[in-house]
């Protein structure tokens, strides 16, 4: 069971008070993945997003499905690893797209919380504040990672 | 406070990173990027604060070279 405590040190539940946060650990699901293992697929269909409780994952784009650079790569061209308290997978969440990048554990026990589209979706429409709170700050993650790649770039 | 953090390493194969962390990164601090150590060279805000959440931009250079070539 994830603590509230925990949950309160994660962005993406920014403003929410510690009632609403309980609500969101209860459809919160624990996961533990070893090095190596897969845990998105690159062009899967989504149903979930995840936040790291501990360890690292890294994020892979496999050869030839997006840019010339990862087309000559023999191998999936890495693009970040992720850490404590980030997220990934929340992209799937808004737009219910297909996976963007593949996933993939980068340690031992690294340990995650899943949490399903659809119970998320049905919990924002039961309580509307939570669903914008949590959209709000989804908004704001994904406009910081879009900002990062920017710089990337210069 | 917590840090929603982007690390980028100067000219070499790491990807980057990026972590939640309660200590703020400083300039000239040297920190473990996987296997790879590094040491800050830039701290910059991305975005303004939201809450108890800050969002920064770390570039680091890796220190492993410099103290092989010292060794």
């Amino acid at each position: 069971m994830v603590s509230v405590e925990f949950l309160k040190k994660i962005a993406l539940f920014s403003g929410l008070s510690d009632d609403e946060i309980a609500r969101i650990g209860q459809v919160c699901q624990e996961i533990v993945v070893n090095r190596g293992d897969v845990i998105l697929e690159e062009n899967a269909p989504s149903d979930a997003m995840y936040i790291i409780h501990e360890g690292m994952v890294k994020v892979l784009l496999e050869p030839g499905k997006v840019t010339p650079e990862a087309l000559a790569a023999p191998a999936p061209t890495p693009l970040l690893s992720l850490g404590r308290g980030q997220v990934f997978g929340e992209m799937g969440l808004v737009d219910r797209g297909a996976r963007s990048a593949t996933v993939r554990c980068a340690a031992d026990n690294t340990r995650l919380f899943a949490i399903n589209r659809d119970d998320f979706l049905q919990l924002c429409e039961e309580d509307t504040r939570i669903g914008y709170v949590v959209m709000r700050n989804i908004a704001k993650d994904l406009s910081f990672k879009l900002r990062v790649r920017n710089l990337a770039w210069k | 406070m917590i840090y929603n953090v982007s690390y980028v390493v100067l000219g070499g194969d790491h990807p980057g990173q990026m972590q939640s962390q309660e200590n703020c990164p400083r300039v000239g601090e040297r920190m473990q990027l996987g296997d790879l150590l590094v040491e800050i060279v830039e701290v910059r805000e991305l975005m303004p604060p939201m809450g108890d959440f800050a969002y920064l931009h770390v570039t680091c250079r890796p220190v492993q070279a410099e103290q092989e070539t010292q060794g």
